[in-house]
Formats: C-alpha cells, structure tokens, sequence
C-alpha cells in the first residue's frame, strides 16, 4: 500500500486506502450523516409472495463511491458564471474538484488568478498557460509566469439540476416524436399517460388567457406556485415585477403558456 | 525513527488554503470572542507580535501594516486537521495525532522501502502541499524529543525546506548545541529558571547532566527527555488515543454580565455544548465543576471568583439532569454586584455511559429522557445547532461570543464552499 501511494504521480487509481480515513459525510458537513442508500436489488419482486429479492440484495449505490475518488483531496465548488456553459457547465452547478489529479492539457479546472477563483479549460503552451472558456462570449486568458496563478484542482464531476419545466426547444422535440411516432402506426391516434408533457399541450389550448399586465411574481402566487417557477424561456431566473406579456413578447407565446400549465414537480 | 510533521502557522493557512488573495500579506488569527492573537503569519512575526497578545494591542499596526485579521474558525481548521491527518495515515501506518496541527510518525521498519527517509518526507510534504495548500515541516530523528527539535530546525533554517533529520550522532550534537534549553519540549517557564541559576544554557549542556541530578530536580519526566536527547526511545508513538479525562466548556463573554438570569442562560447553553461532547464519545461523567470569575486584567473594578466541585449522584450525559445541578452549584457560588467576564463547567470523571450503575436511592434514570437527547440532536442537524432547545437555555444571546472576522465554512457548509468568479 505505501508503494503504491509514494510514486510522485499518485495514481489514484492504484491507491489502496486505509481504513481510518474520513467518511465523506464528514467532508460535507460534519453532523450528518449524508451518505444516502438506496438498497440496489437484482431482482423485480412479484407482490404478494414473500420477497424472493430478499436474497438477491446487492449492495447500497452511493453517490460518493461514484463522484469521489480521492476523498483528501476533494473539495466542491459553486459555479459563479455562464463562462463555461458550452461545456454544460452552468452558473449555480456544483463542480466535485480533485486537487490530486494532474492539470494536463485540455482537462477542466478550477484555478485562482488575479484574485478570484475561477473555472476553465486549461492548455500549457510553452511557458504560458492558457485558460479557455467554451461561450465565445468569453476570451481566452494568457497567464505568463509571475502573475498571480495556481491550479487549485481538476474537476471530475459536474452536479446539475435539470432545468424544469421544458425549454421551447425541447417542446418542439417532444411535437416532432410524436408526429412520427403517429405516422409509423398509419395514423393512430396516439393515447399519452397523463404525465407527459404533451399532455400539457392539449390543456393548453384549453386554456383561458392569462391577462398580459399581471406580474410574474403575483401570478406564481395566483396559481400556488413556488417563487421562481415561472422562468424566461432559456431557463434563467424571470424578475418578480416583470408582466407576463413581457415575456409572452420576448420568447414567444407558447413558451410562457407552457410553463403555466405544467405545474412544477421539483421542489 | 521517529517523525514529526506540524503545519505550519496553522489557522493562517487554512485561511490561505481557500482564499490564496492572503499568500505573502500579513494575517493574524483571533481567540475565542476575539480577544488575543492565536495565530501569526510570518510577516506578523517579523513585525514582533506574539502569541497570545490581547487584539486592541496591536490596532496601530494592524492600520499601518494592513494585517488581516480572523476570528478562528474552528469548524474549518478541523476539518482540514482531519484532511492532513488522514493523508499522513496513507503514507505511513502508525501516527499519534498530538494535537489539531500536529503528528508524529512512526518510521521504524521503512527505511527497507524508503531508503532515504528525507526523500519520503519531502515527498509526504508536496503531498500534503497539493492536496491541502497547506505548507508542513517535518523533523526526523531516533526519538519524539529529537524529533521536535529536527522539527524546530526545519522551520528555523530556510535552506531545509521544510524536512530536517537528525540520525548520526554529529548531526544530533550540533543540533543541541545550537538550541537554548528553553525551548526544549516538555521545558516550562519554572524549570528554564532552574537550569538558568545552574549554568545550564543549550539543550546538548542539560543532555550531559548526571542522571541524579536530573531526576531530583526534574522528577522522572525530566530524566526521560534526558535520555530521548541522547537518543534513547522513552516515549512511544501513541495510536490508541487515551482515553478522554474531562470535559471543558468555558468560553468567555462577548461582554460582562451581571444578572443572574443571563448567567444561568449561559450555563444551560454550556451545559448543552457539554452533554453533546459527552454523548458523541459515548461518555457520562461522575463528577461536575462550575466555576466563575470577573475580568482579572480590570483591577478597577471589584473582583470575585469562585467554584464549586461536586460528585453526581448517578453518572450521567443528559441535559436535565447535569443543568440541574450545574445551575444549584451556580446558584452556590453567585454574588450580585459583579460584572461577570466567564462562567464555565468542567466534567471530570468519565466513563462509558453504558455502565451505569443505579442508585438505590435516587432510582434508575427516566427511559423517556434516554430517547428525547437524540431526538432533539437529530433535528438540530437538521435545522440548525439549538433550533430545538430547553427553554431554561432562553432566546436571548447578549452572552454569546464574539465572532467578527469569522471566514467561510469552505468545507463543511454547501452554501459556504467556494464560488468561482468567472
């Protein structure tokens, strides 16, 4: 075991640990117990028999086994901008950072410069390091030797919430499956579950109008929602006084009714 | 051989771990309530600040030379002791944690896998560097005793970087000689004066004394530091921790209270803080001390201090039970008219909470109480420390300590972890 955690490359992956490291819930917070079971059974269960799974349980999947290699050196990090969003790297993810792995050329990482901490793609050329983001809004950094620059560490997990409810774009997919989907059994009427967005279509045209002067934030209490479900269609949070036909204007009617019909399921 | 790994200035650099905008600027880290200074870069040092100095002293340098300042943030400094402790125990298999920055290593038996023990130091070193950014020195040699004094030198001379061992008997004699005996592990104030009025100036002088001598004036203690200075192994690397002895919770007032209800509020809260250390270790304690005192550096006002000791009838963690006595005791011992600086409570007598044995008088502990603590422990960590509460610990926090500086919880807390700017 020594060996193998000595070589100055620290292959992770050949490191044995021993057994009085910290639990991971210690490295979250150090009261609770966040490790989260969820007992993984190879075997579906008929009701009302005994359960013949019982003796098929596996074991727990944890989430730490599947993001955490390295538990010493990892720290997370909050995503602060939208710098790295072609990268599915949003501003409010959770970046898992692993100060142990190399900063090789092309890998993701956090680094601090000139006084802040900060997430990009990171190149070596020559003596220059070169820090890239993936929105073009963005330009790419040169850091020449001296300046105020480390590599806090390489990021190897990105923790996101998918975004609620669908996008236009995503809406107009959900259409097209459908149509063709309808196509393929020579023009069926196709029969959805309750739960799929389409359904939310169909009450849509149902639907009696919204008044356009009503505010987003007074709407959201009208119909019970929680504050910040009615968003701008790209997903961003949508101002509380803002009057929904704004937003009808800038995005396009069917996006903003949409989000009216589909109550939220997320918290 | 013996190593000893300490992080160096500690709270500063945990401070610097997740805000790197400190590396090079002058920083200083507060006592409790902020009173004194606890922890000094060295850039505070070079500007003779030291240790354990009162704050408001050093408010004039703190403007001229822009030294920043931090309450001590001990639920950070913990955890990343946890990190640093546990990357030592990858490395090597027996480690004695001595205190929250520092650790000694048991070597015997490596050197057959690292032949030279420097290049495994340096190499545990950039470890700990890179995982942690936290800098360590490391002291290596035959005992505990010259092992803390390779450690001292390592810190002391800058072309060490950070790893020093002493191991042929050259190395070790000119180590000593260059060490005044006052800094010797284990070498308090009182004694320092002794060897002073002998004669006794560096530590090589005090190795070379005759054994009587040592051990009529430095009791048997004095004559194992002795021997571990001439390279004779007295003291083993402890893994088992030793069992807890007491429990101190005493924390001093953000500002003087008179009134007794504060006092009592205060104490419960205490008491509390107190039962929860216990029942984490799974401990109860037999025996209770409530102690209180003004402030001892205001000589203009009146002054009192008192304390009272006491056995419990049954030995016990719950929270009714040790705030009914502690708060009897304080009651014992209270005088109106003072301005209190601190009220404290030390539990002594520890044992297993499970061997309890009931009092034929006083009858078996109410089975309800055993569930309620952990209930309510349960639901803190959920909503918060002291959201659900006894009701004698009251609403109001004028007593509660002074955190001013207090940096993020960048490890433990999700809505204090690091943000990246773009």
């Amino acid at each position: 075991m020594l060996l193998l955690g000595l070589t100055k490359g620290l292959d992770d992956s050949a490191m044995i640990v021993p057994d009085d490291r910290i639990p991971v819930h210690d490295v979250v917070k150090a009261t609770v117990q966040t490790t989260l079971s969820i007992p993984f059974y190879s075997y579906y269960v008929n009701a009302g028999f005994a359960s013949p799974a019982e003796s098929y349980i596996e074991k727990a999947c944890d989430l730490n086994e599947l993001c955490i290699d390295n538990e010493e050196a990892t720290y997370f990090v909050r995503v602060g901008s939208d710098s790295m969003s072609g990268d599915r790297i949003e501003r409010g993810d959770v970046l898992v950072v692993d100060c142990s792995k190399e900063p090789s050329d092309g890998k993701i990482v956090v680094v601090w410069y000139n006084g802040d901490h900060a997430v990009k793609r990171i190149y070596h050329v020559e003596q220059m390091v070169v820090l890239l983001s993936s929105n073009p809004k963005y330009e790419p950094i040169y850091v020449h030797e001296g300046e105020d620059f480390s590599v806090f560490g390489v990021v190897i997990h990105v923790f996101f919430k998918p975004v609620v409810p669908p996008s236009l774009h995503s809406r107009n997919m959900i259409k097209d499956a459908i149509t063709a989907l309808a196509k393929k059994n020579n023009g069926k009427n196709l029969q959805l579950g309750k739960e799929t967005h389409s359904n939310h279509l169909n009450v849509m045209a149902k639907q009696r109008r919204v008044r356009k002067d009503i505010q987003v934030g007074n709407l959201e209490k009208k119909k019970g929602f929680a504050p910040g479900t009615i968003r701008n269609a790209d997903g961003s949070d949508s101002r509380s006084d803002k009057e929904l036909g704004n937003l009808r204007d800038e995005y396009g009617e069917q996006a903003i009714e949409g989000m009216l019909t589909g109550p939220p399921k997320e918290d | 051989m013996i190593a000893l790994a300490d992080c160096n200035n500690f709270y500063v650099s945990c401070e610097r771990s997740f805000n790197p905008s400190l590396n090079g600027q002058p920083v200083v880290v507060l006592s409790n309530n902020d009173g004194s200074i606890v922890a000094r870069s060295n850039e505070v040092k070079k500007l003779n600040v030291s240790m354990g100095q009162p704050f408001f002293e050093i408010e004039k340098l703190r403007q001229e030379h822009g030294i920043h300042v931090f309450s001590s943030n001990y639920v950070l400094y913990g955890s990343m002791s946890a990190r640093i402790m546990s990357i030592f125990g990858r490395f090597v298999e027996d480690v004695e944690v001595y205190s929250i920055d520092e650790a000694f290593l048991d070597l015997n038996g490596y050197e057959s896998i690292y032949p030279d023990l420097t290049d495994f130091a340096r190499n545990l070193r950039s470890t700990v560097m890179q995982w942690t950014r936290i800098p360590i020195s490391i002291g290596i040699a035959p005992t505990k005793t010259l092992a803390k004094v390779a450690n001292k030198l390592a810190k002391k001379q800058t072309d060490t970087n950070g790893v020093l061992m002493l191991s042929t008997p050259e190395q070790i004699r000119q180590a000593l000689e260059q060490l005044p005996v006052d800094e010797l592990w284990g070498i308090g104030r009182r004694y320092a004066r002794l060897l002073k009025q002998n004669g006794i100036k560096t530590a090589l002088e005090f190795s070379e004394c005759h054994d009587v001598w040592v051990q009529k004036h430095f009791t048997i203690n004095g004559l194992r530091l002795v021997y571990e200075l001439r390279g004779e192994v007295c003291r083993t690397v402890e893994t088992q921790p030793s069992a807890r002895k007491s429990v101190c919770v005493a924390p001093s007032f953000g500002e003087l209270v008179g009134d007794r209800p504060t006092l009592h509020e205060a104490l419960t809260n205490y008491v509390a803080r107190a039962s929860e250390k216990l029942r984490k270790q799974r401990l109860a304690t037999g025996a209770m001390t409530v102690f209180l005192h003004t402030n001892r550096f205001r000589a203009a006002v009146g002054q009192y201090s008192n304390s009272r000791s006491f056995t419990l009838p049954v030995p016990t963690n719950l929270i009714p039970e040790l705030s009914h006595y502690a708060l009897k005791a304080l009651d014992s011992i209270y005088k109106p008219g003072y301005a209190y600086q601190k009220v404290g409570l030390i539990l002594s007598a520890l044992q297993p909470d499970t061997h309890q044995t009931p009092d034929l008088f006083e009858g078996e502990l109410d089975p309800r109480l055993l569930k309620l603590l952990p209930t309510v422990e349960r639901l803190n960590q959920k909503l918060g420390r002291d959201k659900v509460r006894f009701a004698a610990q009251g609403f109001d926090y004028r007593w509660k300590m002074k955190q001013r500086w207090l940096s993020a919880c960048y490890t433990t807390r999700w809505k204090d972890i690091i943000t990246t700017k773009y």
